[in-house]
């Protein structure tokens, strides 16, 4: 019998998260889910009237033709509809829209910009729906949360108020002792479950208001990818900075020709190019090496 | 396992209490707000937030998603010139949007925590966190905002430290670098 009545309780318990996950869902989109009912029969043979259909939210540009999607009525901007999509394109090139129809209608519907999508149909079940907008009224709330509800917060209620009967009062050191003291009263014993009532939800009202304030427009993801990087195969360390280093040399012959060659040393370790002077006559030339990106080289004539 | 016995009547209490009392709360509150009334007529546009990239400097006029970006075909010298790639990214919605780029798996190894990344945009500025190391790169959003229709010339620069210790020839692995719009406030 004890386990029967603790299978019983935990069914009881997961019903009521179900039914509240359930009819949370069927209200608000929630994590990006989104449960609605089947209305009409535009859909047949796919689903029925009164079905459960459960959407998701996706990427809009992960829609193509052939896909289900959960939409607002662009007409009366106030419903939603749940039909195929039979075109897509984009606007002025930019923006992307869509063509949708009914599966068991005759023509199209209005072209549906992207903004509109609420989600893609994922998965659907007949009939459910009519128990879920008979769940969405007043009555079904009262009966399948309130109620529930109600006998959850009364029952802790008798828990918490048996527990506190049994407890020790508070007393500070060198006051009466515990024994002493008076017990706490009744209504210092719902002024306490109150106030935590009270605190629980004021914090759960401020967190829900974050959450709203939070949500904004996010675009898609683009990627620049993949990405490879390879270091070189010497990784000998070039010069931190590049200097220029003048030579002046003057051709003293002024007949015969005179070179100038830049010479290996500890700063240059190598050498291209050189300058010269041809019969006397001034000229200048350029060389580099690996340490001095330039050196200019000038040979001052007779 | 903790037993729901074991804990404190206190807490359980008003722990069960609190869970309920959200669920009711939160309930009530999507039934009482699940109803729209209108105020027509009225005309608006609907937001649509959507990125487009394109390779080298020819920007995106579809809905490209990914192009290729850096390339081993010019490697990193440690202490040398950065290695840099070209794209564009194209706001392809009709709202401006604040561009977040992230790398969601970082490369490991010492050459990429040797690399820095800087991204330079003629429309959106740097990186508000520019210059960050590879290995360790978290999402930064640029300075400005992309308009709506409007496209933005980058350039993604790596460049590897002159203090790296490496024999050279390493890879650094295969990354990604995405990059996601949001709505501006």
């Amino acid at each position: 019998m004890r386990v029967f009545r603790r299978i019983l309780f935990g069914a009881g318990v997961a019903g009521f998260i179900l039914c509240c996950a359930t009819v949370l869902l069927f209200n608000r989109p929630t994590l990006g889910w989104q449960a609605l009912s089947v209305p009409t029969g535009s859909m047949r043979p796919t689903f029925t009237p009164g079905s459960l259909v459960l959407s998701h939210r996706v990427a809009i540009s992960s829609l193509k033709v052939g896909d289900i999607i959960t939409y607002t009525n662009p007409l009366t901007m106030r419903s939603t509809l749940t039909h195929r999509i039979i075109k897509v394109y984009k606007i002025d090139g930019k923006i992307p829209a869509f063509i949708t129809k009914g599966d068991a209608n005759p023509s199209p519907d209005p072209p549906v910009v992207g903004g509109l999508v609420q989600g893609q149909m994922v998965w659907h079940v007949p009939y459910v729906g009519n128990l879920l907008m008979w769940a969405k009224t007043w009555t079904g709330i009262a009966i399948l949360i309130y109620l529930p509800a109600l006998l959850v917060i009364i029952e802790e209620t008798r828990r918490l108020a048996d527990y506190l009967r049994q407890m020790k009062p508070y007393s500070l050191r060198g006051t009466p002792s515990s024994k002493g003291a008076a017990p706490l009263g009744m209504r210092s014993r719902l002024a306490l479950a109150g106030g935590s009532l009270a605190g629980v939800l004021i914090v759960g009202a401020a967190g829900f208001d974050t959450v709203q304030a939070l949500s904004t427009i996010t675009s898609n993801t683009v990627s620049l990818a993949p990405n490879t990087l390879a270091v070189a195969a010497s990784t000998t360390t070039p010069p931190s900075t590049t200097t220029t280093t003048t030579t002046t040399q003057t051709n003293t012959s002024c007949t015969s020709d005179t070179h100038v060659n830049v010479n290996d040393s500890s700063s240059q370790s190598g050498t291209t190019g050189n300058a010269f002077s041809q019969n006397g006559n001034a000229t200048s030339g350029n060389v580099s090496n690996t340490n001095t990106t330039q050196t200019t080289i000038t040979v001052t004539g007779c | 396992m903790l037993h729901l016995r074991n804990i404190n009547p206190m807490v359980r209490a008003v722990g069960t209490m609190g869970a309920v009392s959200a669920l009711v709360g939160g309930i009530t509150f999507a039934n009482l707000t699940s109803n729209t009334v209108a105020l027509s007529p009225n005309t608006l546009a609907t937001a649509s937030a959507a990125l487009a990239i394109g390779a080298g400097t020819t920007c995106p006029t579809g809905d490209t998603t990914s192009t290729p970006g850096f390339t081993t075909a010019t490697p990193l010298v440690p202490g040398g010139s950065a290695v840099t790639t070209n794209f564009c990214l194209t706001n392809t919605g009709n709202i401006p949007l604040l561009v977040t780029a992230s790398i969601p798996t970082t490369p490991p190894g010492t050459a990429a925590g040797d690399t820095t990344l800087s991204i330079n945009c003629t429309t959106e500025g740097n990186l508000t966190s520019n210059s960050q190391k590879l290995s360790v790169f978290t999402p930064t959003a640029f300075t400005n905002a992309l308009p709506a229709g409007a496209s933005d010339n980058c350039t993604a620069s790596a460049s590897l430290s002159g203090g790296y210790t490496g024999a050279g020839g390493e890879t650094i692995p295969s990354f990604d670098i995405d990059f996601i719009g949001n709505q501006t406030p």
